[in-house]
């Protein structure tokens, strides 16, 4: 009811639900059977493209080039012996099996598959005949005389060594580059496997490595985090009996949560969007507010029904009360989720689309359905005060009464915090929260500004753990060769022949040059140059100071010539486009993390700001590190834009709502808190901001929100009610609602704890900063809110609060 | 008394000044490269280097890729990079005496020094080909040769250089001469051009090859004025006793399936040792100038480098140097590598 006597709007909306339970309920179970059947064809896979942003300038020069210089998810397969080295006839055949065997995985992209006993290793020699461009092994060896032959084509042909076998002779490298449309990674994870199982032997390890094989790993895992999930869900069932103690305490709240799901997930398939495994963490997010506004909604409904008795009034009132609220909290919450779509990132946009989507359902499933729900359910079976008894009491005495009539075994562990966490505020102890929260926000901030990058922080090692076999493949492949992440310049020539220009293949040599010199982590560098030089040299009888460029007028053009009538079709596209137009420089890098890849563009911008040709303008950038770049570039602009538009909204909402400018400053204060110190958390702990947990940390505020959003509500209502006692609301706004707060929060902590278990680091990471969001807001909502409330005055905050 | 009280505090404080010193300087060492330790020596190069010269058992200098030159003062054990201002590729040093030298390179580039490589002038070449070789006869005579049949000739010292190029498009890998008279140079389709009169003239020798089969030679080195020894394609090594006027095969002993076809690409005789040094890390010995040649075994994964340069400093010592740097002394058949071997960075 207003002051003024009216029904409010919120009052009237929650009277109509309730008087029509049938159609409520008819129109809610035909979306959720709709939607449900909609999340049978749900996909839960990585959708390679979804992971690149498509406009930003790295992405689309590697769509135009991706056809012609090959496509930059390359895995990286290292044969090891541990007996001698590789030269014998077993380790021989078994490299020649594994890259035959990688022919045959779908998705491969065979001009991309590369290995020792491949024809396109190639053997440039000089002989009776004349120079020869020949594969390097064109017959297995099964003689030591062959093989000894063999060992020194490799040793005298340039970049065999340090690329397909390893400096100390003991590892073979296979590289096979896949396409990127239609991956089925969990067939290629079994058919990896198996070419593993066959290849590992006693004296012959098979390590790999990539991309691909990363994300394969990563849709093998999915299963084990179903069962995780289930584990959860049973946690989360156990907390809520242990906590209400009955079945409308258990059964409300999940069949919200699972509504909401449902209709979440069932949107998402229906606009044809796949859920990347590793935002699954995002619906358990999204579960947590449903289950927020579920647990307050019930709470507030014993405690309405003990004051009245009488059930449908008790329902009306109690969800009339917390309407507001909870429209409020929704809103904030699902404008905070779709700002996440500022980045142009297809993952992100779609979780932005069906994560904004989610929360909206939360307002049919938990604010719509749940009224309709409890008044066709039994009341609560607790003890509740006659209306004749409450009149006969005061305020005071009605409020302790009631307090006690309701208490449920499970409720005096929350009570006690909120009275602990009281008593950390009461007094003079405000201004100590106060100073804490000012050295937060500026101290923090600051180091955070500062040191908090965007991108794998930790090289390669942010999704499985350090000692995961693909973390030990790639240290094995960074150890023993020159690389196995690329980084590519693109030289686009500006006519046909471009190329043949001895200039262009100077800039080009020059670039690597300059990259091997000046770019730390670069283990190696190829160009065509190279290979022009070491055909002229072998033009030249081999001898060594004619590895240089011809100056003689059309002889490049010759040797260009030879290098492709020596080579099959599209095996030098690489390099070099066939018609000599376009061409790369490929960098390899033995490691990498933002900084060398940040590190790595700044100079190679600087390198080709400074040397301009006019016959051929260089790209940026091209393989795994440049559309990494290109992720972590759109990353870190899009998480400050979607952090201002989050807490823009927040403040903006909730100024209107609590009509205060201070209000709307006293609930986004402890947000910003709860931010900063996440990002501190994450900067401790080495967990990387990046295009996975960026999506977590934006939603992550929203938690914080709900929180605030109840409290605050609460906070007037009891202050309006006490008038103008502030002490008195604060006591019973969190010994209240503060209670449910207090248990939700634990609940969801206890709950994910379980995906520390998690084959993924990532996973585990994301339980660990969930956790801490979910008691850091909880903490923001309950200590720093009411301290700021107290200190800023409770009559500008909460008197104009329309209750 | 209180004098012995007072020397007492004095030898106490030493240990405290002697740290408080080291820290002081230690502090000065960081702040700025320390003197001890600033010198740029190192017992191997960063580059491919392409010929070694040494003027006597210690002093020598070897040129490479991207412009560098090293100079040594102990027989090759540490090298210290010298500035020539350039970027291309060096491929031939020379020298008359401790002082005077030249340098040349890719695109006819000619550097020359007075001071023993502290300062290095550029000079004018009248043909921009590639010159693949120097040889340093005195302060002002000098020869060169290289692509195009290309042979240029200074006797200023080099303020200016007189084209002698050749009739015919033949490259010529290298020039040896006897005194001021008496020159050599040999080159591509098995041409050996010889001197008596100082290069006034030049006249064909014959090898002995066939007519149509004519490897290319990469090397030529007399000991004397009669006993020379000429390297090439294929492990060609050719001999002679008399000036050049014949030329024999000399007895070689391969060893391992490529060797017949491996090339050696430079050959230097002192005395009756020699050493000739190719493709695939080759490395053969001579001690009867030239006659028969055995090959050295050098660790296996050398096989992975080329060598193009080799001197010999002093009795039966020489020193090798080839592809990224790999840089080696062979003293009595004993090889020491210089350097590590060279790992693939580049492609």
């Amino acid at each position: 009811m207003t002051s003024q006597g009216k029904k409010s709007i919120w009052l009237k909306l929650v009277e109509y639900h309730v008087g029509h339970p049938i159609l409520m309920l008819a129109l809610i179970g035909l979306g959720t059977a709709f939607f449900g059947y909609k999340c049978s064809s749900l996909r839960i896979h990585t959708d390679f493209f979804d992971l690149y942003p498509p406009k930003h300038e790295y992405i689309q020069l590697y769509k135009q080039y991706r056809s012609m210089f090959g496509t930059a998810n390359v895995m990286t397969l290292v044969l090891e012996t541990r007996n001698g080295d590789i030269y014998n006839v077993k380790t021989i055949k078994k490299i020649d099996r594994i890259t035959k065997e990688l022919m045959t995985v779908k998705g491969v992209d065979t001009t991309q598959l590369v290995s020792l006993t491949h024809p396109r290793v190639k053997n440039i020699a000089v002989g009776y005949g004349g120079v020869s461009v020949t594969p390097i092994i064109k017959v297995l060896p099964e003689t030591p005389e062959g093989l000894r032959s063999l060992k020194e084509r490799v040793y005298s042909n340039e970049g065999v060594r340090g690329m397909y076998v390893s400096n100390d002779d003991k590892a073979a490298l296979i590289s096979a580059g896949f396409w990127e449309e239609g991956l089925d990674l969990n067939n290629l994870f079994k058919e990896i496997q198996k070419i593993k199982s066959e290849a590992d032997d006693a004296t012959h390890t098979l390590y790999i490595t990539g991309y691909p094989m990363l994300y394969a790993w990563i849709a093998h895992y999915v299963p084990q985090l179903y069962n995780v999930f289930i584990v959860t869900a049973v946690v989360m069932l156990i907390m809520l009996w242990w906590y209400f103690r009955s079945f409308m305490g258990i059964f409300i709240p999940m069949i919200s949560a699972v509504v909401s799901a449902v209709w979440g997930l069932g949107f998402a398939a229906t606009l044809g969007i796949n859920v990347d495994p590793l935002v699954l963490v995002i619906p358990l997010l999204l579960s947590a507010r449903a289950l927020s506004h579920s647990v307050q909604s019930m709470e507030r409904y014993h405690e309405e029904y003990a004051a009245i008795g009488e059930q449908k009034q008790a329902i009306i009132n109690a969800y009339g009360y917390l309407y507001k609220p909870g429209i409020l909290g929704l809103i904030t919450d699902g404008l905070g989720v779709l700002t996440i779509a500022v980045a142009s990132i297809p993952l992100m946009r779609n979780l932005a689309i069906y994560g904004s989507f989610w929360i909206i359902s939360i307002y049919v499933s938990s604010i719509v359905m749940h009224p309709v729900l409890v008044s066709l359910l039994p009341p609560p079976r607790a003890k509740h005060l006659k209306k004749e008894q409450l009149a006969a009491l005061d305020k005071e005495t009605a409020r302790e009464k009631l307090k006690e009539i309701t208490a449920r075994p499970g409720d005096m562990m929350y009570i006690k915090m909120g009275e602990f966490l009281i008593t950390l505020t009461q007094g003079n102890r405000k201004w100590v929260v106060l100073s804490l929260v000012m050295l937060i926000i500026f101290g923090g901030g600051y180091v955070t500004k500062k040191y908090l990058k965007v991108g794998d922080v930790s090289a390669g090692k942010a999704i499985l753990y350090h000692d995961h076999p693909y973390n030990e493949a790639s240290d094995l492949a960074n150890k023993k060769f020159i690389g196995s992440s690329q980084l590519i310049v693109v030289a686009e020539g500006k006519d046909k022949g471009a190329m043949k220009d001895i200039k262009s293949l100077l800039l080009l040599e020059d670039l690597k040059n300059y990259s091997l010199q000046e770019i730390p982590n670069a283990g190696g560098a190829v160009c065509i140059t190279d290979m022009v030089k070491a055909l002229n040299r072998m033009f030249h009888d081999g001898y060594p100071m004619w590895a240089m460029l011809p100056e003689r007028p059309g002889y490049v053009g010759q040797i260009l010539y030879a290098l492709a009538a020596g080579s099959t079709g599209g095996e030098m596209d690489r390099y070099i486009s066939p018609d000599n137009k376009n061409a790369t420089t490929i960098i390899y890098f033995r490691d990498y993390n933002n900084k060398i890849i940040t590190n790595a563009i700044a100079n190679l911008k600087r390198y080709i700001e400074e040397h301009p040709l006019e016959q051929v303008k260089l790209h940026l950038a091209g393989g795994i590190l440049g559309i990494l770049a290109a992720v972590d570039e759109e990353v870190e602009w899009s998480y400050w834009i979607n952090m201002a538009l989050i807490f823009g909204f927040t403040f903006l909402f909730c100024m209107m709502a609590y009509r205060s400018l201070l209000g709307a400053m006293a609930l986004f204060i402890p947000l910003l808190v709860s931010q900063i110190s996440c990002d501190i958390l994450m900067l401790v702990l080495g967990i990387d901001l990046n295009i996975n947990s960026l999506p977590v940390a934006s939603v992550g505020v929203g938690i914080g929100v709900d929180y605030g959003i109840y409290i605050l509500s609460r906070l007037a209502e009891e202050y309006q009610f006490s008038n103008g006692d502030y002490r008195k609301a604060r006591y019973l706004a969190i010994t209240t609602t503060g209670k449910a707060i207090i248990f939700t929060a634990t609940t969801l902590v206890v709950s994910i704890i379980f995906f520390v278990f998690a084959s993924f680091k990532f996973q585990a990471e994301m339980a660990v900063m969930l956790s801490f969001l979910l008691v850091a807001n909880m903490l923001g909502a309950l200590m720093i809110l009411p301290a700021l409330v107290s200190i800023i005055g409770p009559e500008r905050i909460l008197s104009k609060y329309r209750v | 008394m209180k004098r012995e009280k007072e020397r007492r505090v004095e030898t106490k404080n030493i240990p405290l000044i002697i740290i408080i010193i080291l820290l002081f300087l230690s502090v000065l060492c960081f702040l700025s490269p320390c003197p001890a330790f600033a010198a740029d020596k190192r017992s191997t190069f960063g580059e491919n280097m392409f010929t070694v010269f040494f003027i006597d058992s210690r002093e020598g200098w070897a040129v490479g890729a991207g412009g560098t030159i090293y100079h040594s003062l102990d027989g090759g054990l540490k090298w210290e990079k010298q500035d020539i201002k350039t970027q291309l590729p060096l491929f031939s040093v020379s020298f008359c005496n401790p002082q005077v030298g030249w340098v040349v390179g890719k695109s006819g580039v000619i550097y020359h020094t007075l001071n023993g490589g502290k300062t290095w002038k550029e000079q004018t070449n009248p043909n921009n080909k590639h010159l693949f070789t120097v040889k340093a006869i005195s302060p002002e005579k000098c020869w060169a040769a290289g692509d195009w049949g290309t042979i240029i000739y200074t006797s200023d010292g080099g303020k200016t250089w007189v084209d002698r190029s050749y009739a015919q498009d033949v490259i010529f890998y290298s020039i040896d001469f006897q005194g001021e008279d008496k020159g050599w140079m040999a080159g591509e389709f098995g041409t050996v051009l010889h001197t008596r009169d100082g290069g006034r003239n030049w006249s064909l020798q014959q090898t002995g090859m066939e007519i149509g089969s004519e490897a290319t030679l990469f090397g030529i080195s007399f000991a004397s004025k009669q006993c020379g020894v000429i390297v090439g394609l294929r492990n060609t090594i050719l001999r002679t006793d008399d000036s050049g006027r014949t030329w024999q095969k000399a007895i070689t002993r391969a060893e391992g399936q490529n060797e017949e076809i491996r090339s050696l690409y430079k050959v230097k005789l002192k005395g009756n040792f020699g050493v000739a040094v190719g493709e695939g890390g080759r490395i053969t010995v001579t001690y009867d100038c030239g006659k028969t040649w055995s090959p050295i075994p050098i660790l296996s994964d050398a096989r992975l480098a080329w060598f193009s340069g080799v001197d010999i400093p002093a009795n039966h010592k020489a020193f090798i140097i080839g592809r990224s740097s790999l840089a080696l002394i062979s003293e009595d058949n004993q090889i020491k590598m210089m350097g590590s071997l060279p790992t693939l960075s580049s492609y």
